[in-house]
């Protein structure tokens, strides 16, 4: 589920921590730019690993912080495409589940054609049930569920600014619309999973 | 530290997505060090020196690198992977190799651990047709004996 992923970065150490030692000052300065923080088409970066290389400390002037270039290693989650990863549902909509891996990690989506054959969405119960040799078996909230990775989806999620309404021809308003206003529920980082296979699905199932 | 020669700031850069695989065994280490506090450059994980004449400056608190710490220590803590011990995975390594089954497979083995052939069957690909009946109980047998077994909700209880 988490991989080592290689980064270089220009460091800057304010003042204030010039009485840390400079490589824990380096350290921190990384672990508080991307701890907890989803990088673009990489992963949800957990802490630092080590450093590989830092660089000479510089002075920029104006500015009394140390710019340091530095290549490091970052803990990263970033589940691999074919992995099998032990999550709890959070909730089911018609569309599929939606399952958290911890606390950490509230991402993962489940569509529903990815559920075992025979498996239909109860909409009274907000839950899909599986029925299976005459058993209804219900995927139920806070179940623990084991899924296979089947795809990753990033988006970027910088603020883009919308172009005010402007007149074309002078009499129609055209207003540019910004691609993620089409969906608030966009996520930096999902993961797409299946739970089709054997052995997959509730782990109450296969115990 | 050199004077003001100015220069530009680079930006985050990855050089690398994937350097290397880790298993849920090192991270838990690592987590763990990290909540505890006792963490460290020279004590984490690479063969990096311990600097000369570190300063001893009070610690800095960093509320994400904490949350996100303690929210992966919690979850690894209930996967096997909290019983697991270096020598246990190096000896489980070296004794899968006739297997050939694939770096994934094998890291898959490790950190879910299945004690049966319904919990092994996703992890590896085509079990059955890569591998006989004999060799898929050995399989489970060698995981039984060099992997530790996690403790269940019923012996936890006695």
């Amino acid at each position: 589920m988490f991989v080592v992923s290689t980064f270089r970065n220009t460091i800057r150490i304010h003042p204030a921590d010039f009485a840390k030692d400079p490589q824990t000052a380096i350290a921190d300065e990384i672990n508080r730019l991307y701890a907890n923080k989803v990088v673009l088409n990489i992963g949800l970066c957990i802490c630092l690993y080590d450093l590989t290389e830092v660089g000479d400390a510089y002075i920029v002037s104006s500015d009394g912080s140390t710019r340091t270039e530095v290549v490091f290693r970052l803990i990263v989650f970033r589940p691999f495409e074919g992995e099998v990863v032990s999550g709890t549902i959070r909730r089911s909509i018609p569309s599929g589940i939606i399952v958290n891996i911890g606390t950490f990690f509230d991402d993962v989506f489940i569509p529903a054609e990815n559920l075992q054959p025979g498996t239909i969405f109860n909409p009274d119960l907000q839950e899909f049930v599986w029925t299976f040799a005459e058993q209804e078996l219900r995927m139920e909230a806070d179940s623990r569920i084991r899924f296979r990775v089947v795809a990753d989806r990033f988006s970027d999620l910088t603020p883009v600014h919308t172009e005010a309404p402007r007149f074309v021809d002078n009499d129609i308003a055209v207003t540019r619309t910004v691609a993620s206003a089409e969906d608030p529920y966009k996520r930096p980082y999902m993961v797409i999973g299946s739970a089709s296979d054997s052995g997959l699905g509730l782990e109450a199932w296969w115990e | 530290m050199a004077a003001a020669q100015h220069k530009p700031t680079a930006g985050s850069v990855c050089l690398e997505p994937i350097t290397a695989l880790l298993s849920n065994y090192e991270v838990y280490t690592i987590v763990s060090a990290v909540t505890n506090g006792t963490w460290s450059l020279a004590g984490g994980s690479s063969a990096q020196p311990a600097p000369a004449g570190s300063a001893s400056a009070q610690p800095t608190h960093i509320q994400a690198l904490h949350t996100i710490a303690y929210e992966v220590r919690q979850y690894l803590a209930e996967t096997p992977c909290h019983v697991q011990n270096k020598q246990s995975i190096e000896a489980f390594v070296k004794a899968v190799q006739p297997f050939q089954l694939t770096k994934g497979e094998i890291l898959q083995l490790i950190n879910l651990r299945p004690a049966t052939l319904p919990a092994m069957t996703p992890l590896v690909e085509e079990i059955e047709e890569r591998l006989t009946e004999d060799r898929i109980n050995q399989l489970l047998e060698l995981i039984q004996q060099l992997l530790p077994e996690p403790p269940t909700d019923a012996m936890e209880m006695e």
